[in-house]
Protein backbone atom coordinates (compact mmCIF):
# COMPACT_ATOMS: atom_id res chain seq x y z
CA UNK A 1 0.00 0.00 0.00
CA UNK A 2 2.92 2.03 1.03
CA UNK A 3 4.60 1.92 -2.84
CA UNK A 4 1.25 2.94 -4.39
CA UNK A 5 1.45 6.13 -2.09
CA UNK A 6 4.85 7.44 -3.50
CA UNK A 7 4.74 10.02 -5.62
CA UNK A 8 1.15 11.35 -4.52
CA UNK A 9 1.77 14.98 -4.60
CA UNK A 10 3.35 15.03 -7.83
CA UNK A 11 -0.24 14.77 -10.27
CA UNK A 12 -1.16 17.81 -7.74
CA UNK A 13 1.49 19.71 -8.03
CA UNK A 14 1.25 19.11 -11.82
CA UNK A 15 -2.23 19.73 -11.75
CA UNK A 16 -2.10 22.86 -9.93
CA UNK A 17 0.73 24.44 -12.00
CA UNK A 18 -0.90 23.61 -15.27
CA UNK A 19 -3.98 24.78 -14.29
CA UNK A 20 -2.36 27.92 -13.15
CA UNK A 21 -0.74 28.58 -16.42
CA UNK A 22 -4.15 27.67 -18.44
CA UNK A 23 -5.10 30.43 -16.92
CA UNK A 24 -2.57 32.63 -17.57
CA UNK A 25 -2.87 31.77 -20.98
CA UNK A 26 -6.81 32.73 -20.95
CA UNK A 27 -6.29 35.88 -19.09
CA UNK A 28 -3.44 37.06 -21.76
CA UNK A 29 -5.44 36.05 -24.42
CA UNK A 30 -8.89 37.31 -23.25
CA UNK A 31 -7.16 40.66 -22.19
CA UNK A 32 -5.63 40.67 -25.49
CA UNK A 33 -9.41 40.55 -27.14
CA UNK A 34 -10.81 42.97 -24.92
CA UNK A 35 -8.10 45.55 -25.20
CA UNK A 36 -8.35 45.27 -29.09
CA UNK A 37 -12.42 45.23 -29.08
CA UNK A 38 -12.22 48.90 -26.93
CA UNK A 39 -9.59 50.59 -29.48
CA UNK A 40 -11.20 49.04 -32.72
CA UNK A 41 -14.24 50.88 -31.06
CA UNK A 42 -12.63 54.04 -30.36
CA UNK A 43 -10.90 54.43 -34.11
CA UNK A 44 -14.52 53.74 -35.85
CA UNK A 45 -16.26 56.13 -33.18
CA UNK A 46 -13.38 58.85 -34.29
CA UNK A 47 -13.27 58.42 -37.92
CA UNK A 48 -17.33 58.43 -37.95
CA UNK A 49 -17.37 61.57 -35.79
CA UNK A 50 -14.53 62.80 -38.13
CA UNK A 51 -16.02 62.19 -41.55
CA UNK A 52 -19.18 63.79 -40.85
CA UNK A 53 -17.48 67.05 -41.50
CA UNK A 54 -17.99 67.55 -44.58
CA UNK A 55 -21.41 68.06 -43.97
CA UNK A 56 -21.10 69.72 -40.86
CA UNK A 57 -18.47 72.53 -42.37
CA UNK A 58 -20.68 73.34 -45.21
CA UNK A 59 -23.73 74.11 -42.83
CA UNK A 60 -22.16 76.01 -40.41
CA UNK A 61 -20.84 77.88 -43.33
CA UNK A 62 -23.78 78.31 -44.27
CA UNK A 63 -25.36 79.76 -40.53
CA UNK A 64 -22.30 82.06 -40.54
CA UNK A 65 -23.20 83.82 -44.42
CA UNK A 66 -26.92 83.53 -43.34
CA UNK A 67 -26.11 85.81 -40.30
CA UNK A 68 -24.00 88.36 -42.15
CA UNK A 69 -26.84 88.30 -44.50
CA UNK A 70 -29.39 88.82 -42.36
CA UNK A 71 -27.55 91.61 -40.48
CA UNK A 72 -27.01 93.23 -44.12
CA UNK A 73 -30.72 92.72 -45.29
CA UNK A 74 -31.53 94.51 -42.05
CA UNK A 75 -29.10 97.35 -42.58
CA UNK A 76 -30.15 98.11 -45.90
CA UNK A 77 -33.65 98.33 -45.20
CA UNK A 78 -32.75 101.10 -42.27
CA UNK A 79 -30.50 102.88 -44.62
CA UNK A 80 -33.32 103.13 -47.69
CA UNK A 81 -35.60 104.30 -44.62
CA UNK A 82 -33.58 106.75 -43.34
CA UNK A 83 -32.74 107.70 -47.45
CA UNK A 84 -36.78 108.38 -47.72
CA UNK A 85 -36.78 110.91 -44.76
CA UNK A 86 -33.66 112.61 -45.45
CA UNK A 87 -35.42 112.95 -49.31
CA UNK A 88 -38.70 114.42 -47.94
CA UNK A 89 -35.66 116.27 -44.87
CA UNK A 90 -37.54 114.55 -42.56
CA UNK A 91 -36.61 112.57 -39.62
CA UNK A 92 -34.30 115.81 -37.75
CA UNK A 93 -32.21 116.91 -40.62
CA UNK A 94 -31.77 120.44 -41.61
CA UNK A 95 -32.06 121.97 -44.91
CA UNK A 96 -30.34 124.56 -47.15
CA UNK A 97 -27.24 124.54 -43.51
CA UNK A 98 -24.48 122.98 -45.30
CA UNK A 99 -24.14 121.34 -42.06
CA UNK A 100 -23.07 118.22 -41.21
CA UNK A 101 -27.02 117.81 -40.67
CA UNK A 102 -27.58 119.16 -43.71
CA UNK A 103 -29.90 117.04 -45.03
CA UNK A 104 -27.93 116.50 -48.84
CA UNK A 105 -24.97 116.11 -45.94
CA UNK A 106 -27.23 112.94 -44.74
CA UNK A 107 -28.59 111.53 -47.56
CA UNK A 108 -24.87 111.52 -48.88
CA UNK A 109 -23.69 109.31 -45.82
CA UNK A 110 -26.56 107.33 -46.01
CA UNK A 111 -26.34 106.69 -50.05
CA UNK A 112 -22.48 106.18 -49.38
CA UNK A 113 -23.32 103.39 -46.67
CA UNK A 114 -26.00 102.31 -48.46
CA UNK A 115 -23.32 101.08 -51.87
CA UNK A 116 -21.26 99.89 -49.21
CA UNK A 117 -23.73 97.14 -47.76
CA UNK A 118 -25.25 96.08 -50.84
CA UNK A 119 -21.67 95.54 -52.31
CA UNK A 120 -20.88 93.42 -48.81
CA UNK A 121 -24.27 91.79 -49.39
CA UNK A 122 -23.83 91.11 -52.56
CA UNK A 123 -19.93 89.38 -51.51
CA UNK A 124 -22.04 87.29 -49.00
CA UNK A 125 -24.72 86.05 -51.52
CA UNK A 126 -21.91 84.88 -53.74
CA UNK A 127 -19.98 83.37 -51.02
CA UNK A 128 -23.24 81.43 -50.04
CA UNK A 129 -23.69 80.00 -53.62
CA UNK A 130 -20.03 78.80 -53.62
CA UNK A 131 -20.79 77.43 -50.30
CA UNK A 132 -23.71 75.40 -51.08
CA UNK A 133 -22.91 74.20 -54.42
CA UNK A 134 -22.17 70.93 -53.40
CA UNK A 135 -25.13 68.54 -53.02
CA UNK A 136 -25.72 65.51 -51.01
CA UNK A 137 -24.23 63.11 -53.68
CA UNK A 138 -21.08 64.95 -53.67
CA UNK A 139 -20.29 65.35 -49.49
CA UNK A 140 -20.97 61.62 -49.59
CA UNK A 141 -18.01 61.11 -52.45
CA UNK A 142 -16.05 63.83 -50.19
CA UNK A 143 -16.71 61.26 -47.27
CA UNK A 144 -15.77 58.17 -49.02
CA UNK A 145 -12.32 60.10 -50.23
CA UNK A 146 -11.65 61.27 -47.12
CA UNK A 147 -11.90 57.95 -45.47
CA UNK A 148 -8.96 56.86 -47.88
CA UNK A 149 -6.92 59.55 -47.24
CA UNK A 150 -7.52 59.00 -43.86
CA UNK A 151 -6.28 55.07 -43.62
CA UNK A 152 -3.47 56.65 -45.74
CA UNK A 153 -2.73 59.04 -43.42
CA UNK A 154 -2.81 56.40 -40.62
CA UNK A 155 -0.25 57.10 -36.82
CA UNK A 156 -0.74 61.31 -38.28
CA UNK A 157 -2.54 64.00 -36.93
CA UNK A 158 -5.30 63.45 -39.79
CA UNK A 159 -5.62 59.52 -40.19
CA UNK A 160 -6.68 57.04 -38.17
CA UNK A 161 -4.90 53.66 -36.21
CA UNK A 162 -3.05 52.09 -38.55
CA UNK A 163 -3.81 48.72 -36.46
CA UNK A 164 -7.22 48.72 -38.85
CA UNK A 165 -8.89 48.83 -42.09
CA UNK A 166 -11.88 51.12 -42.15
CA UNK A 167 -14.62 49.94 -44.01
CA UNK A 168 -17.57 53.25 -44.87
CA UNK A 169 -20.43 50.97 -44.68
CA UNK A 170 -23.27 53.20 -45.29
CA UNK A 171 -24.16 57.16 -45.76
CA UNK A 172 -27.52 57.80 -46.46
CA UNK A 173 -29.71 60.59 -45.45
CA UNK A 174 -31.31 60.64 -41.34
CA UNK A 175 -35.33 60.61 -42.40
CA UNK A 176 -36.58 60.93 -39.30
CA UNK A 177 -40.60 59.84 -39.07
CA UNK A 178 -41.46 62.44 -36.30
CA UNK A 179 -40.51 65.37 -38.05
CA UNK A 180 -42.88 67.28 -39.79
CA UNK A 181 -42.77 70.55 -41.99
CA UNK A 182 -42.34 74.09 -40.69
CA UNK A 183 -44.57 76.59 -41.45
CA UNK A 184 -43.87 80.35 -40.59
CA UNK A 185 -45.66 83.34 -41.09
CA UNK A 186 -44.89 86.96 -39.43
CA UNK A 187 -46.69 86.12 -36.67
CA UNK A 188 -46.13 82.43 -35.43
CA UNK A 189 -44.29 79.63 -36.43
CA UNK A 190 -46.60 76.41 -37.00
CA UNK A 191 -44.82 73.20 -37.17
CA UNK A 192 -46.54 70.37 -38.87
CA UNK A 193 -50.42 69.65 -38.53
CA UNK A 194 -49.15 65.96 -39.44
CA UNK A 195 -47.31 66.53 -42.15
CA UNK A 196 -44.69 64.59 -43.12
CA UNK A 197 -41.19 66.33 -43.54
CA UNK A 198 -40.42 66.86 -47.08
CA UNK A 199 -36.59 68.53 -46.67
CA UNK A 200 -34.97 69.05 -49.77
CA UNK A 201 -32.13 65.85 -49.55
CA UNK A 202 -29.51 68.59 -49.85
CA UNK A 203 -30.56 70.15 -46.53
CA UNK A 204 -31.08 66.39 -44.58
CA UNK A 205 -28.46 65.13 -42.01
CA UNK A 206 -26.57 62.29 -43.06
CA UNK A 207 -26.09 59.53 -41.16
CA UNK A 208 -23.12 57.26 -41.45
CA UNK A 209 -22.41 53.47 -40.43
CA UNK A 210 -18.13 52.84 -40.44
CA UNK A 211 -16.25 49.50 -39.38
CA UNK A 212 -12.86 49.53 -38.32
CA UNK A 213 -11.82 45.98 -38.29
CA UNK A 214 -8.41 44.23 -37.99
CA UNK A 215 -7.11 40.30 -37.24
CA UNK A 216 -5.51 40.15 -34.44
CA UNK A 217 -3.12 37.15 -33.19
CA UNK A 218 -3.69 35.99 -29.92
CA UNK A 219 -0.78 36.97 -27.37
CA UNK A 220 -0.39 32.76 -26.56
CA UNK A 221 -1.20 31.09 -29.72
CA UNK A 222 -1.24 27.49 -27.79
CA UNK A 223 -1.21 25.81 -24.49
CA UNK A 224 -0.25 22.25 -24.91
CA UNK A 225 -3.45 20.94 -27.17
CA UNK A 226 -5.45 24.03 -26.78
CA UNK A 227 -4.98 26.67 -29.31
CA UNK A 228 -6.17 30.39 -29.57
CA UNK A 229 -6.96 31.17 -33.47
CA UNK A 230 -6.35 35.15 -34.38
CA UNK A 231 -9.47 36.56 -33.82
CA UNK A 232 -11.35 39.65 -35.04
CA UNK A 233 -11.26 43.02 -33.53
CA UNK A 234 -13.95 44.88 -34.85
CA UNK A 235 -15.53 48.48 -34.09
CA UNK A 236 -18.87 49.47 -35.36
CA UNK A 237 -19.89 53.05 -35.05
CA UNK A 238 -22.57 55.34 -36.47
CA UNK A 239 -22.56 58.68 -36.29
CA UNK A 240 -25.09 61.47 -37.59
CA UNK A 241 -25.07 65.40 -37.88
CA UNK A 242 -27.62 67.29 -35.88
CA UNK A 243 -27.56 70.71 -34.19
CA UNK A 244 -25.46 70.76 -31.37
CA UNK A 245 -25.95 73.95 -30.17
CA UNK A 246 -29.79 75.87 -30.70
CA UNK A 247 -29.63 79.66 -29.61
CA UNK A 248 -32.17 82.73 -30.32
CA UNK A 249 -29.62 86.07 -29.85
CA UNK A 250 -30.62 89.81 -30.21
CA UNK A 251 -27.18 90.95 -31.46
CA UNK A 252 -28.08 94.53 -30.65
CA UNK A 253 -29.11 93.91 -27.33
CA UNK A 254 -26.66 91.08 -25.73
CA UNK A 255 -23.26 92.27 -24.80
CA UNK A 256 -19.95 90.35 -25.34
CA UNK A 257 -19.47 89.58 -21.47
CA UNK A 258 -15.93 90.49 -20.49
CA UNK A 259 -13.22 88.46 -20.90
CA UNK A 260 -14.14 88.48 -24.25
CA UNK A 261 -15.82 91.65 -24.92
CA UNK A 262 -16.09 94.88 -22.35
CA UNK A 263 -19.21 93.74 -21.64
CA UNK A 264 -20.92 97.05 -21.96
CA UNK A 265 -20.75 96.77 -26.20
CA UNK A 266 -23.78 94.30 -28.02
CA UNK A 267 -22.55 91.81 -30.39
CA UNK A 268 -24.01 94.63 -32.95
CA UNK A 269 -23.94 98.30 -31.97
CA UNK A 270 -26.14 100.88 -33.18
CA UNK A 271 -24.41 102.05 -36.33
CA UNK A 272 -24.65 105.80 -37.14
CA UNK A 273 -24.55 105.85 -41.01
CA UNK A 274 -25.62 109.56 -41.39
CA UNK A 275 -22.35 110.51 -40.43
CA UNK A 276 -19.23 109.78 -42.48
CA UNK A 277 -17.04 109.00 -39.06
CA UNK A 278 -20.04 106.89 -37.54
CA UNK A 279 -20.70 109.22 -34.85
CA UNK A 280 -24.42 109.94 -33.64
CA UNK A 281 -25.24 113.56 -35.31
CA UNK A 282 -28.53 114.22 -33.11
CA UNK A 283 -27.05 112.88 -30.06
CA UNK A 284 -28.75 109.81 -28.43
CA UNK A 285 -31.17 110.94 -26.54
CA UNK A 286 -33.88 111.07 -28.76
CA UNK A 287 -34.63 108.03 -31.18
CA UNK A 288 -32.35 108.92 -34.07
CA UNK A 289 -34.23 108.06 -37.51
CA UNK A 290 -31.28 107.11 -39.42
CA UNK A 291 -29.10 105.48 -37.31
CA UNK A 292 -29.49 100.97 -37.44
CA UNK A 293 -30.12 100.05 -34.98
CA UNK A 294 -31.04 96.46 -34.40
CA UNK A 295 -32.39 96.91 -31.25
CA UNK A 296 -34.12 94.00 -28.80
CA UNK A 297 -36.85 93.47 -26.29
CA UNK A 298 -35.90 91.99 -22.70
CA UNK A 299 -37.75 88.58 -22.45
CA UNK A 300 -39.13 86.78 -19.66
CA UNK A 301 -38.27 82.96 -19.96
CA UNK A 302 -40.63 80.39 -18.16
CA UNK A 303 -38.93 77.22 -18.25
CA UNK A 304 -40.93 74.96 -16.58
CA UNK A 305 -43.60 75.98 -18.88
CA UNK A 306 -41.78 75.95 -22.37
CA UNK A 307 -42.44 79.57 -22.80
CA UNK A 308 -41.17 83.03 -22.84
CA UNK A 309 -43.21 86.47 -22.63
CA UNK A 310 -41.78 89.39 -24.66
CA UNK A 311 -43.20 92.54 -25.20
CA UNK A 312 -42.03 94.43 -28.25
CA UNK A 313 -41.03 97.62 -27.39
CA UNK A 314 -37.87 98.23 -29.56
CA UNK A 315 -36.56 97.51 -33.04
CA UNK A 316 -35.63 94.42 -32.85
CA UNK A 317 -32.72 92.01 -35.01
CA UNK A 318 -33.00 89.34 -33.50
CA UNK A 319 -31.79 85.30 -34.59
CA UNK A 320 -32.96 81.71 -34.29
CA UNK A 321 -30.08 79.67 -35.45
CA UNK A 322 -28.14 76.46 -35.10
CA UNK A 323 -24.67 74.68 -35.16
CA UNK A 324 -24.25 71.46 -36.94
CA UNK A 325 -21.54 69.09 -35.32
CA UNK A 326 -21.55 65.30 -35.51
CA UNK A 327 -22.69 63.03 -32.22
CA UNK A 328 -22.79 59.02 -32.26
CA UNK A 329 -25.29 57.08 -32.89
CA UNK A 330 -26.76 53.54 -32.04
CA UNK A 331 -25.23 51.45 -35.53
CA UNK A 332 -28.39 50.57 -37.60
CA UNK A 333 -27.16 48.39 -40.38
CA UNK A 334 -27.77 45.63 -38.64
CA UNK A 335 -26.18 42.22 -39.30
CA UNK A 336 -22.56 42.68 -41.28
CA UNK A 337 -20.05 39.93 -42.59
CA UNK A 338 -16.40 40.54 -42.34
CA UNK A 339 -15.36 39.94 -45.90
CA UNK A 340 -18.02 40.83 -47.32
CA UNK A 341 -19.54 43.78 -45.70
CA UNK A 342 -16.01 44.91 -44.51
CA UNK A 343 -12.94 44.54 -44.49
CA UNK A 344 -10.33 43.95 -41.97
CA UNK A 345 -6.44 43.86 -41.81
CA UNK A 346 -4.48 41.15 -41.11
CA UNK A 347 -1.94 41.27 -38.53
CA UNK B 1 7.79 2.13 3.22
CA UNK B 2 11.58 3.80 3.77
CA UNK B 3 12.07 3.91 0.31
CA UNK B 4 8.90 6.47 0.15
CA UNK B 5 10.21 8.73 3.32
CA UNK B 6 10.48 12.10 2.07
CA UNK B 7 9.28 11.73 -1.17
CA UNK B 8 6.70 14.09 -1.31
CA UNK B 9 8.73 16.89 -0.36
CA UNK B 10 11.45 16.39 -2.87
CA UNK B 11 8.52 16.73 -4.98
CA UNK B 12 7.37 19.88 -3.83
CA UNK B 13 10.86 21.36 -3.38
CA UNK B 14 11.34 20.72 -7.16
CA UNK B 15 7.75 21.86 -8.02
CA UNK B 16 7.21 24.68 -5.43
CA UNK B 17 9.25 27.34 -7.79
CA UNK B 18 7.66 25.77 -10.74
CA UNK B 19 4.20 26.20 -8.92
CA UNK B 20 5.33 30.32 -7.80
CA UNK B 21 6.14 31.09 -10.77
CA UNK B 22 3.11 30.19 -12.50
CA UNK B 23 0.69 31.63 -9.62
CA UNK B 24 3.19 34.95 -9.75
CA UNK B 25 3.05 34.96 -13.45
CA UNK B 26 -1.24 34.62 -13.38
CA UNK B 27 -1.10 37.48 -10.99
CA UNK B 28 1.41 39.71 -13.37
CA UNK B 29 -0.88 38.79 -16.33
CA UNK B 30 -4.21 39.96 -14.23
CA UNK B 31 -2.84 43.06 -13.42
CA UNK B 32 -1.39 43.99 -16.17
CA UNK B 33 -4.53 42.95 -18.49
CA UNK B 34 -6.86 44.79 -16.17
CA UNK B 35 -4.52 48.04 -16.30
CA UNK B 36 -4.36 47.58 -19.95
CA UNK B 37 -7.84 47.70 -20.67
CA UNK B 38 -8.67 50.51 -18.43
CA UNK B 39 -6.45 52.96 -19.93
CA UNK B 40 -7.86 51.81 -23.28
CA UNK B 41 -11.32 53.07 -21.91
CA UNK B 42 -9.35 56.25 -20.23
CA UNK B 43 -8.25 56.88 -23.66
CA UNK B 44 -11.87 56.30 -25.27
CA UNK B 45 -13.03 58.49 -22.62
CA UNK B 46 -10.94 61.27 -23.43
CA UNK B 47 -11.95 61.51 -26.67
CA UNK B 48 -15.27 61.15 -26.70
CA UNK B 49 -15.75 63.42 -24.18
CA UNK B 50 -13.59 66.09 -25.89
CA UNK B 51 -15.35 66.29 -28.56
CA UNK B 52 -17.90 69.18 -27.92
CA UNK B 53 -16.54 69.58 -24.55
CA UNK B 54 -18.06 73.24 -24.24
CA UNK B 55 -20.42 73.49 -27.25
CA UNK B 56 -21.38 77.24 -26.78
CA UNK B 57 -17.21 78.08 -26.59
CA UNK B 58 -17.46 76.27 -30.20
CA UNK B 59 -20.58 76.06 -31.48
CA UNK B 60 -22.36 79.85 -31.75
CA UNK B 61 -22.97 83.46 -32.59
CA UNK B 62 -20.73 83.87 -29.43
CA UNK B 63 -17.64 81.97 -31.03
CA UNK B 64 -18.43 83.44 -34.13
CA UNK B 65 -18.32 87.39 -33.20
CA UNK B 66 -15.11 86.69 -30.59
CA UNK B 67 -13.11 85.45 -34.25
CA UNK B 68 -14.29 88.07 -36.62
CA UNK B 69 -11.00 89.52 -38.39
CA UNK B 70 -8.09 88.13 -37.04
CA UNK B 71 -8.95 88.10 -33.27
CA UNK B 72 -9.43 85.06 -32.03
CA UNK B 73 -11.53 85.97 -28.83
CA UNK B 74 -12.71 81.95 -28.38
CA UNK B 75 -9.67 79.86 -29.23
CA UNK B 76 -10.83 75.94 -29.85
CA UNK B 77 -11.39 74.55 -26.47
CA UNK B 78 -8.73 72.21 -25.19
CA UNK B 79 -9.19 68.34 -24.93
CA UNK B 80 -9.72 66.19 -22.32
CA UNK B 81 -6.71 64.57 -20.52
CA UNK B 82 -7.26 60.62 -20.01
CA UNK B 83 -8.42 60.60 -16.66
CA UNK B 84 -5.93 58.66 -14.24
CA UNK B 85 -8.80 58.14 -11.84
CA UNK B 86 -10.44 55.33 -14.34
CA UNK B 87 -7.98 53.78 -13.56
CA UNK B 88 -8.95 53.68 -9.64
CA UNK B 89 -12.74 54.48 -9.98
CA UNK B 90 -12.15 57.62 -8.68
CA UNK B 91 -13.36 61.11 -10.37
CA UNK B 92 -14.77 61.35 -13.04
CA UNK B 93 -15.95 57.92 -12.98
CA UNK B 94 -16.33 57.11 -9.03
CA UNK B 95 -17.14 53.51 -8.37
CA UNK B 96 -16.35 51.15 -5.44
CA UNK B 97 -12.91 51.77 -4.47
CA UNK B 98 -10.04 50.00 -6.22
CA UNK B 99 -7.75 48.14 -4.13
CA UNK B 100 -4.26 48.92 -4.68
CA UNK B 101 -3.36 46.15 -6.63
CA UNK B 102 -5.17 46.72 -9.46
CA UNK B 103 -3.60 50.16 -9.92
CA UNK B 104 -0.51 50.47 -12.20
CA UNK B 105 1.79 52.99 -11.14
CA UNK B 106 3.71 56.05 -12.93
CA UNK B 107 0.61 56.68 -14.86
CA UNK B 108 1.02 59.73 -16.78
CA UNK B 109 -1.90 60.79 -19.71
CA UNK B 110 -1.65 63.50 -22.14
CA UNK B 111 -3.70 64.86 -24.53
CA UNK B 112 -3.22 67.20 -27.56
CA UNK B 113 -5.15 68.73 -30.36
CA UNK B 114 -6.00 71.15 -32.73
CA UNK B 115 -7.02 71.43 -36.23
CA UNK B 116 -5.68 69.78 -39.28
CA UNK B 117 -6.54 68.96 -43.09
CA UNK B 118 -7.42 65.90 -44.68
CA UNK B 119 -6.23 66.36 -48.61
CA UNK B 120 -5.94 63.77 -51.45
CA UNK B 121 -7.85 62.59 -54.61
CA UNK B 122 -11.81 63.60 -54.89
CA UNK B 123 -10.99 66.50 -52.28
CA UNK B 124 -11.25 69.90 -54.15
CA UNK B 125 -10.14 71.27 -51.09
CA UNK B 126 -8.64 70.59 -48.16
CA UNK B 127 -11.27 69.28 -45.30
CA UNK B 128 -11.14 70.43 -41.62
CA UNK B 129 -10.82 68.57 -38.41
CA UNK B 130 -10.25 68.74 -35.04
CA UNK B 131 -8.15 66.26 -34.02
CA UNK B 132 -7.63 65.32 -30.04
CA UNK B 133 -4.79 62.28 -29.52
CA UNK B 134 -5.33 60.98 -26.17
CA UNK B 135 -2.53 58.59 -24.92
CA UNK B 136 -1.97 56.80 -21.05
CA UNK B 137 1.18 55.25 -20.33
CA UNK B 138 1.98 53.51 -16.65
CA UNK B 139 4.03 50.41 -15.46
CA UNK B 140 3.27 47.66 -13.55
CA UNK B 141 5.67 45.79 -11.07
CA UNK B 142 6.60 42.45 -12.61
CA UNK B 143 6.78 39.90 -9.24
CA UNK B 144 10.60 39.11 -8.45
CA UNK B 145 9.83 35.42 -8.92
CA UNK B 146 9.27 36.10 -12.76
CA UNK B 147 11.41 39.52 -13.46
CA UNK B 148 14.15 36.89 -14.48
CA UNK B 149 12.20 34.90 -17.38
CA UNK B 150 10.57 38.85 -18.48
CA UNK B 151 14.01 40.02 -18.09
CA UNK B 152 12.31 43.14 -16.70
CA UNK B 153 11.10 44.40 -13.36
CA UNK B 154 8.25 46.75 -14.74
CA UNK B 155 6.04 46.42 -17.49
CA UNK B 156 5.32 49.01 -19.38
CA UNK B 157 1.79 49.82 -20.35
CA UNK B 158 0.40 52.15 -23.34
CA UNK B 159 -2.48 53.37 -24.96
CA UNK B 160 -3.53 55.82 -27.66
CA UNK B 161 -5.88 56.83 -30.40
CA UNK B 162 -6.38 59.70 -32.81
CA UNK B 163 -10.36 61.11 -31.93
CA UNK B 164 -11.14 63.26 -34.93
CA UNK B 165 -14.64 65.38 -35.06
CA UNK B 166 -15.90 68.51 -37.72
CA UNK B 167 -14.46 72.02 -37.11
CA UNK B 168 -15.53 74.31 -34.85
CA UNK B 169 -16.49 77.98 -35.18
CA UNK B 170 -13.34 79.13 -34.47
CA UNK B 171 -11.53 76.76 -36.89
CA UNK B 172 -13.89 77.93 -39.73
CA UNK B 173 -13.38 81.52 -39.26
CA UNK B 174 -9.78 81.23 -39.42
CA UNK B 175 -9.00 78.73 -42.17
CA UNK B 176 -11.44 79.99 -44.60
CA UNK B 177 -9.83 83.72 -45.20
CA UNK B 178 -12.59 84.28 -47.79
CA UNK B 179 -15.33 83.95 -45.32
CA UNK B 180 -13.94 85.62 -42.56
CA UNK B 181 -13.60 88.73 -44.59
CA UNK B 182 -16.89 88.96 -45.86
CA UNK B 183 -18.65 88.20 -42.52
CA UNK B 184 -16.03 90.60 -40.13
CA UNK B 185 -17.07 93.51 -43.08
CA UNK B 186 -21.02 92.56 -42.54
CA UNK B 187 -20.79 92.68 -39.00
CA UNK B 188 -17.85 95.46 -38.81
CA UNK B 189 -18.74 97.80 -41.53
CA UNK B 190 -16.48 100.28 -41.03
CA UNK B 191 -13.90 97.79 -42.01
CA UNK B 192 -14.95 97.88 -45.38
CA UNK B 193 -13.89 99.96 -48.22
CA UNK B 194 -16.15 102.82 -49.88
CA UNK B 195 -17.61 101.94 -53.35
CA UNK B 196 -18.36 103.87 -55.78
CA UNK B 197 -21.25 101.94 -57.62
CA UNK B 198 -23.39 99.24 -56.61
CA UNK B 199 -22.33 95.89 -57.41
CA UNK B 200 -23.29 93.82 -61.04
CA UNK B 201 -25.98 91.44 -60.39
CA UNK B 202 -24.68 87.72 -59.64
CA UNK B 203 -24.35 85.31 -62.18
CA UNK B 204 -27.06 82.60 -63.17
CA UNK B 205 -24.02 80.33 -63.04
CA UNK B 206 -21.86 81.03 -60.26
CA UNK B 207 -18.42 79.95 -59.30
CA UNK B 208 -18.07 76.74 -58.11
CA UNK B 209 -14.80 76.70 -56.77
CA UNK B 210 -15.00 75.58 -52.79
CA UNK B 211 -13.38 78.38 -50.47
CA UNK B 212 -9.64 78.90 -50.05
CA UNK B 213 -8.07 77.28 -47.24
CA UNK B 214 -5.59 78.47 -45.60
CA UNK B 215 -5.17 78.93 -41.82
CA UNK B 216 -3.88 81.35 -39.75
CA UNK B 217 -3.33 82.22 -36.01
CA UNK B 218 -4.35 78.72 -35.47
CA UNK B 219 -2.07 76.66 -32.92
CA UNK B 220 -1.76 73.49 -34.38
CA UNK B 221 -1.87 74.79 -37.80
CA UNK B 222 -0.19 71.73 -40.68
Amino acid sequence: MMQTQRGQTLPIWTLGTLSLLLVLFFVLNYSSIIYNQVRAQSAADAAAQGLLSAQATQWNQEVILLHASAVEEYRIRRLLDGMILAIHSDGGCTSGTGTATDCNNVYASLYQNYLNAVTRYTQDVALMARVSTPTQSDINAQMTAMLTAYQDNCGKPNGGDCAFTYTLVDASPRNNSYLENVEADSASIVIGGGTASTAKLDFTPIQIELVACAKIQPLFSAFFHLSAPPFLAVGRAAATNLMVTQEWMDPGHLTNPAPYGDGVTPFQPTEYPESPTNTPLFGTTNYDWYSVQFGGDPSKAFPHQNDFVEIVNNDEFSENTGWWSSIPILPYKGNLTPGSSFACKSS
Amino acid sequence: MRNSRGQAITETVIFLPIFLFALFAAIWGIQTAVANERMQSAVRYSGMISDQIQPYMEYSLFAMYNNLGDTVGVASQPCQTPPPGSLDNTTPNPGPQTGKFWTPQNVASSCSGGMTEITGAGLDSPALLLHDFSQMTATTNVPSYIQAALGTSVTNLSASQNFTSPADITTLMHCYPELNAAVTQSLRPQTSPNVTQLPQPLSLNPATNALLVACTNLPGDP
